[in-house]
């Protein structure tokens, strides 16, 4: 946990809910595991105010709760989680995906699961206005709009362990099995619990049944074979497990109720249902690829990429999947969209079609063309030195798979890059790339590959060392070890590079939060002015400075937002996503 | 130096201030990149959602200090009633059971052995107290609708706020009220005279 990272989640929780719910997370996010009579002793608060402090952020799943026996009593320990806490920032972005992918009857259903942390669908019914009362057209539209997001796992279900700390539940359940043991446990049998308890985990965590979702009788009867059926980005379904082997897209054969958007099923009305934010961050880690594929090729190499990552989603639970499913050329050309500019990027040797001609049998020849200019881009792509893409089948005509986890060292890389050029210059971002590309050189082959003087080179070498962007490796040449007589090897860690990133960018967001705290509270007698009902009411009450005033303050506001949401940005990069192990959470 | 002299000759007299003050040039602030339409979107949903959570019952604060002056913008202060976390309707197994009495309201005794017992042993003792149509929990917070007028700390589920506050207070410590005080309401206090005047009715002669 980085000092600057505890600052921000603390005015992040005080600007969000609240002075007492700052208070008590700031004691929590300090001392770790505590119990409700600490809290309220670290504090000074009074109980019920920290009762419904916790209340509050367990409700929005930012801590957790355990109860252990202690001496005859059972005692409820709280935990935090500032990973939780630091995606409060993140509203913004996940507010807009779910705007661009569901339309705006799923964003108005997702605002209110968020703003609530997790709530039942009843409730988000009554909430959002489309209660008993209205016409069965809202109540359908609703459904139909909450069943989707709970299809596409925008939002998953809650059940009660869901709330108690993971590692707790992890020792209860080891208690058990050892109870169960009867003799004290050797350490075979201890490992062997272990394995067992962390691979009941992984089976539930990568389980892709859906709870909290009612097939209809009708859907339940069509359901043919095995297959999985999914929808595609466009409506129609896509098979997994039995369609992938190169036979294209299926037609919907073996389940699916005959077609794209008119699933019948339904939401458990009592089943409550929180934010599934992992696979947000996956969605939103997928842009970032397709941006930085369009920034180093051209906007058409996005778009099949676009389509190609389109394909994965389906499939891809969180982050941390690193390799996608195989997906063919010919879904990915079927999920690019008719108006794409294709020909434009890349060149096929075909004669290029213009779009107003030869409609009569223009039509099947511009889709061959398309087919070929979106193979060739995919060949571009794969031959990428990141490796992103990849072929699954040396054999196949063309089957891929997308490697996430090379994507997020290239992303990371990006990152860091833009961090080194921005805190310290081009030169440095120079020796940074020298020594990504070549691994491990001492300062003289340093100084030769990044076309810098000796003592320039080490001056830099040494800052970069500093801020933690490069590290040393010693080698003796003597067995001594007498530092005189070593080779240092300079290389770059990918892990310290990380922390060093993270430093630089949560003391951004904290600058930024403080700002925007200042200029809150310099300006606070004239806001609390604007919030008067005579003033809402009637805005010539005002003066004409103080209505400027109050201009550049919602400007400044705006600023300082949209630089929070950039930094963001990075931060998803090397903190959600990146593939190296960090400290901290 | 007079301002008449300043003015006939045109010389500034604080010209050579001015040529010491270089310590502060004039700086270029660099503004950075332009907002795009995508970012001033995303800008407004994160300033919607701040506003909405900042309004809603999650924002929790201390109580405003008591009023000490008359201002003219107390008339047109909007005084925000406080909403009470008991209001949120959420699943309350998710939460340990020292929380739940901030999310639900607290029932009174007779309510929950009620609840626990099925309601069967009260009616075969007959209904003391009160008793108002049936004791259908009609609201899904679980108020016993049977309450006896003076049960200890207890009010009727008004959503008065004060009676909500006050029942805030007074519920604060008196965990240990439920657990071991009785007020002796319940006991039987039919025979009281017949007792012997040393309790426990012995036959002393």
């Amino acid at each position: 946990m980085y000092t600057e990272q505890v600052g921000l989640c603390r005015r992040l929780l005080g600007e969000h809910y609240g002075p007492i719910v700052e208070a008590v997370g700031a004691a929590l996010i300090r001392d770790g595991r505590l119990h409700l009579g600490s809290v309220v002793q670290r504090t000074g608060l009074a109980p019920g105010s920290v009762r419904q402090a916790l209340a509050v952020l367990i409700q929005h799943g930012m801590a957790t709760h355990a109860q252990t026996r202690e001496g005859g009593r059972a005692v409820t320990y709280y935990s935090i989680s500032p990973r939780s806490i630091l995606r409060l920032q993140r509203a913004g972005l996940y507010l807009a995906l779910v705007e661009e992918r569901m339309g705006r009857d799923g964003l108005a259903v997702f605002r209110t699961i968020m703003l609530n942390g997790c709530m039942t669908a009843a409730a988000a019914r009554s909430a959002l206005g489309a209660s008993e009362r209205s016409g069965a057209a809202a109540k359908a539209k609703f459904g139909a709009a909450v069943a989707k997001l709970v299809r596409e796992r925008f939002i998953t279900a809650v059940a009660p362990r869901d709330t108690v700390t993971r590692a707790d539940r992890i020792m209860q359940e080891e208690a058990k099995e050892i109870a169960k043991l009867g003799a004290p446990a050797t350490p075979k049998d201890l490992a062997r619990i272990r394995q067992a308890i962390r691979q009941q985990e992984a089976e539930e965590s990568s389980s892709t049944a859906i709870v909290g979702l009612k097939r209809s009788a009708a859907a339940a009867a069509d359901d043919g074979g095995p297959a999985k059926v999914l929808i595609g980005p466009d409506g129609r379904p896509i098979m997994l497990g039995n369609g992938l082997d190169g036979h294209g897209h299926g037609d919907g054969q073996g389940g699916g109720g005959g077609g794209g958007d008119a699933q019948p099923d339904t939401v458990d009305d009592k089943q409550c249902f929180r934010v599934y934010y992992e696979r947000l961050d996956v969605f939103l880690r997928n842009k970032q690829i397709v941006n930085y594929f369009s920034d180093k090729y051209n906007a058409a190499a996005g778009v099949v990429l676009k389509a190609a990552l389109r394909l994965t989603e389906a499939h891809t639970r969180t982050c941390r999947d690193r390799v996608s499913e195989r997906i063919t050329a010919n879904q990915i050309i079927q999920g690019i969209p008719h108006d794409a500019p294709l020909e434009d990027g890349v060149d096929t040797g075909d004669i290029p079609h213009s779009n107003g001609s030869d409609l009569s049998d223009g039509s099947g020849a511009r889709r061959l063309q398309r087919g070929r200019a979106a193979l060739a881009l995919l060949e571009v792509l794969r031959a990428d030195a990141s490796g992103v893409l990849s072929r699954a089948d040396e054999r196949g005509a063309g089957v891929f798979r997308i490697n996430f986890e090379r994507a997020a060292g290239v992303l990371r890389d990006k990152c860091v890059d833009a961090l080194v050029v921005e805190k310290h210059g081009s030169q440095h971002a120079r020796i940074v790339r020298v020594l990504r590309d070549k691994q491990k050189l001492d300062e003289k082959a340093v100084a030769h590959f990044a076309m810098l003087p000796i003592d320039q080179c080490r001056e830099r070498l040494h800052e970069l060392s500093l801020a933690g962007f490069v590290a040393t490796v010693e080698i003796p040449r003597t067995a001594d070890r007498n530092p005189s007589r070593m080779f240092y090897l300079w290389h770059v860690d990918a892990g310290r590079q990380v922390s060093a990133a993270l430093r630089l960018v949560f003391q951004g967001l904290s600058n930024v939060a403080q700002r925007a705290a200042r200029e809150a509270s310099c300006r606070a007698p004239l806001l609390a002015k604007a919030q008067r009902e005579d003033v809402v009411a009637d805005p010539s009450l005002l003066t004409a400075p103080e209505r400027k005033e109050l201009q550049a303050a919602t400007a400044a506001r705006r600023r300082l937002d949209i630089a929070a949401v950039r930094l963001d940005g990075m931060l998803l990069v090397v903190h959600d996503v990146a593939p190296s192990p960090v400290f901290g959470t | 130096m007079s301002g008449l002299q300043t003015e006939l000759s045109g010389h500034n007299i604080f010209e050579k201030t001015r040529e010491c003050l270089v310590g502060y040039p004039p700086y270029d602030v660099e503004r950075g990149r332009e907002a795009t339409k995508e970012e001033d979107h995303i800008a407004e949903l994160t300033e919607q959602f701040r506003a909405d959570l900042q309004a809603s019952v999650f924002y929790l604060q201390p109580p405003p200090p008591p009023p000490d002056i008359e201002r003219y913008s107390d008339r047109f202060s909007a005084v925000k009633k406080p909403t009470s976390l008991k209001s949120l309707r959420t699943d309350i197994d998710l939460f340990p059971e020292e929380l739940h009495p901030v999310l639900a309201k607290k029932r009174t005794k007779r309510a929950r052995a009620a609840a626990d017992s099925g309601g069967g042993v009260l009616e075969l003792l007959g209904d003391g107290g009160s008793s108002d149509g049936g004791g259908s929990d009609s609201d899904g917070d679980g108020d016993g609708a049977r309450k006896k007028a003076g049960s200890d700390n207890e009010k009727s589920g008004d959503d008065d706020e004060a009676g909500e506050a006050a029942e805030e207070d007074e519920e604060e410590g008196n965990d240990y009220l439920d657990t071991y005080f009785d007020n002796g309401e319940e006991d039987d206090i039919g025979d009281i005279d017949d007792d012997d005047g040393g309790g426990g009715g012995g036959d002393y002669y």
